[in-house]
């Protein structure tokens, strides 16, 4: 390599010294070679020697690291390269030989090439694959008369037909954001995915159980379908959180979130939030039941967006860019940007769980822990950013108990696996901005108007749903709407006993995430 | 298949015309669909690709499985990537930092703090500890710039040229001359905060 001159600019001799020192020359020596720099340079090159101590050996790639990979990569389809612009060289190629014989085709040929290019460009739209995350146990996929097993992070499309082993759990993730989490001894069929443009999936449930979390249909597209076909009837739901079984010769169907309908044989059955019903073939549909109400529930009192880890890893919670996610079986989170955020479990399998918290703005705050044995609030320390609280839950005389256990070290603390496709993520970004908006609109509205309510406003008498304790004075108020959570299905039916202090709906509530 | 000779911790612009045209032949084959060429690619670049990951995420686990995540991203794209556009290590880069960039758009923070009334487990604390002392370096440069730690790091760890960190960040080689003196120059700044007052 040549050496920049004497009179080189300070940047290209810092290069070029750079390039000698790692060639094992000394400090001392550039600084001779461009005494003019010398000043400038000297503790940029001393910085530079600490900078190498940075330097890590490379070591060739783990053997089992490798392998995983390639099974990975072996399960995984290609993109399909462009086309576009080989079609249009081809065309352009073609008719520029009929060009060549004359000015007056020249025109001609090029409104062909450019008619051809538009066609061959449009060529048919690649099959939509969701992708598989195994979170437990093995998931093997039919293969002709037998199954073969499938690796983490399969794509699978339209045809595909899956079982979760005895102890599998798995996820599938649609690109529309749409996910449905198999539970152990479930068999699937991918009979129709579609989520580019008006969205058509429609699933088999041969047997086992589903929990589906479908992505609202952008611009509430009516068109947009999300079928569960079972032996015994079939359920349609748009925007919704929701199980399925086929168990035991019955289909059972019970909503946590948004509505589906039922249907069976012509008749139709609307299946609402902390409903469910049972379908059976050969009989009428029933009107549905009430679901009972929450095993346990986290309220995030607190300028924290959360998300609760299940022992097999999956997860279900908001996180700080907005997007909400729900794998585990049961588990519904509120958005944290419309409120107090609020974690709650239909059924929760004993084991032991992690609370990742992750602060959106600065405050104090608790934790409220609602389960059969009571209620437990946990302070947060209002000078962390980040908790990781270990909760125990366990099944004690048929009722659920949470113990909360420790912080998580980092090393022990497990994130979520998700795969997030472009459309939820920027569905998420999108409602973010709205959120900001609206806030931002409602807090100029409430500096317009007067001062906060007085302190004793807030302690309205205690309500059904499980409540949270007070928020320090300066805590920033939450200027939406809180949603009517009072008629909340899922809430228990008796609220367990409270410090005096505790308040009720009209709590000030926490602020919304700043991001 | 032509064979990469082994380089363990060689330098990136050590590359030379022989090898590129054995990186360039892997990759026509793997953009056709081959899985061993691209084994072999990942055989080159995983542990370029892991180091770097590792300076900015500072957690193995962590490094580990973007890493994979990057190659299986490259091996998905890989029929839609253009020789002439730029080299296929600076594809693979920014696949990498672009990966990275919605890690740490997206994840919570893991430094354990206490809970004021929760008993405290004993290891806790002590990795807490630990966690203090860090080296001063990873500490002065962890409150760099995201660009001069970029910088930096593909200049000190990874060996890149001005010129191929230009590639990697998509920007002019001059322009990168420039921004590595300030890393620099940052970096000194940084390590005196954090020496003690003698």
């Amino acid at each position: 390599m040549s050496r920049p001159p004497r009179d080189a600019p300070l940047d290209a001799a810092l290069d070029a010294a750079l390039d000698a020192l790692a060639a094992g020359g000394s400090v001392e020596d550039c600084l001779a070679a461009w005494p003019q720099h010398r000043a400038a340079l000297e503790p940029a090159l001393r910085a530079a020697t600490h900078a190498r101590a940075l330097h890590l050996p490379a070591s060739p790639p783990d053997p089992a690291r490798r392998a995983a990979f390639m099974a990975q990569l072996h399960a995984t389809p290609q993109l399909t390269p462009r086309s576009r612009g080989a079609a249009l060289r081809a065309a352009v190629q073609a008719f520029a030989a009929l060009g060549r014989r004359g000015l007056v085709l020249a025109p001609a040929a090029a409104i062909v090439a450019a008619a051809l290019f538009v066609t061959l460009g449009r060529s048919a739209p690649p099959a939509e694959a969701s992708t598989l995350t195994i979170f437990a146990g093995a998931v093997e996929r039919a293969d002709g008369a037998g199954w073969r097993p499938l690796a983490d992070n399969a794509q699978l499309s339209e045809g595909a037909r899956l079982r979760t082993s005895a102890a599998g759990r798995a996820v599938l993730t649609f690109e529309d954001g749409s996910t449905v989490a198999l539970e152990p001894d479930t068999e699937l069929t991918i009979e129709r995915l579609r989520t580019a443009g008006a969205r058509a999936i429609a699933l088999r449930l041969a047997y086992g159980r589903l929990w589906h979390d479908v992505a609202a249909a952008p611009d509430r597209d009516a068109s947009a379908s999300y079928l569960v076909r079972t032996p015994d009837a079939t359920v349609s739901a748009r925007g919704t959180l929701f199980e399925t079984a086929v168990t035991g010769g019955e289909t059972t169907v019970a909503t946590l979130e948004g509505s589906v309908e039922l249907t069976r044989d012509g008749a139709r059955q609307l299946v609402q939030r902390g409903q469910l019903a049972r379908a059976q073939l050969h009989r009428p549909l029933a009107p549905p039941e009430q679901q009972q109400p929450f095993a346990l529930a986290i309220a995030i009192d607190a300028p924290f967006v959360a998300a609760l880890v299940a022992p097999d890893g999956r997860a279900t919670g908001a996180r700080l860019d907005g997007l909400r996610y729900h794998q585990i079986s049961g588990a519904t989170s509120s958005d944290p940007g419309s409120g107090e955020q609020r974690i709650a479990l239909a059924h929760a399998a004993p084991g032991v769980y992690t609370l990742l918290l992750g602060r959106t703005a600065p405050g104090e705050g608790a934790l409220v822990l609602t389960a059969a044995d009571g209620e437990r609030r946990v302070p947060l320390d209002p000078t962390l950013d980040a908790l990781a609280l270990r909760l125990q839950i366990e099944q004690r005389d048929g009722r659920t108990v949470v113990t909360p256990l420790r912080i998580a070290a980092a090393a022990d603390t497990p994130l979520e696996r998700l795969v997030v496709p472009e459309r939820a993520r920027l569905r998420a970004a999108v409602l973010l901005r709205e959120r900001a908006a609206q806030r931002e609109q409602q807090r100029e509205q409430g500096d317009a108007r007067a001062t906060p309510p007085p302190a004793d406003a807030r302690a309205t008498p205690p309500s059904a749903r499980p409540t949270i304790g007070p928020r320090p004075a300066a805590a920033p108020t939450r200027t939406l709407p809180t949603p009517p959570r009072s008629r909340d299905p899922l809430a228990p039916a008796t609220r367990p006993t409270r410090a005096p202090a505790s308040v009720g709906p009209e709590r000030t509530p926490t602020p919304a995430p700043t991001r | 298949m032509e064979q990469l000779e082994a380089r363990s911790g060689a330098s990136a612009r050590a590359v030379t015309a022989q090898e590129r045209r054995a990186i360039d032949a892997l990759v026509a084959q793997a953009q056709q669909g081959s899985a061993d060429a691209f084994g072999a690619l990942y055989d080159r670049y995983q542990p370029d690709i892991l180091r770097y990951l590792l300076h900015h995420v500072r957690d193995r686990e962590t490094a580990e499985d973007l890493t994979q995540h990057v190659f299986l991203s490259a091996w998905q794209a890989i029929p839609r990537y253009e020789q002439r556009s730029v080299p296929f290590s600076a594809w693979l880069y920014r696949m990498a930092r672009n990966r990275m960039i919605d890690h740490f758009r997206t994840r919570r923070p893991t430094v354990d703090i206490a809970l004021l009334d929760l008993p405290e487990a004993p290891e806790a604390e002590a990795r807490v500890l630990a966690a203090e002392r860090r080296g001063e370096l990873e500490r002065a440069l962890a409150r760099l710039s995201d660009d001069h730690r970029e910088v930096l790091v593909l200049r000190f760890v990874l060996e890149h040229s001005a010129a191929e960190i230009g590639a990697i960040m998509g920007r002019k080689e001059v322009t990168v001359r420039g921004l590595q003196l300030r890393a620099l120059r940052a970096l000194r700044k940084e390590l005196a905060a954090l020496e003690p007052p003698r």
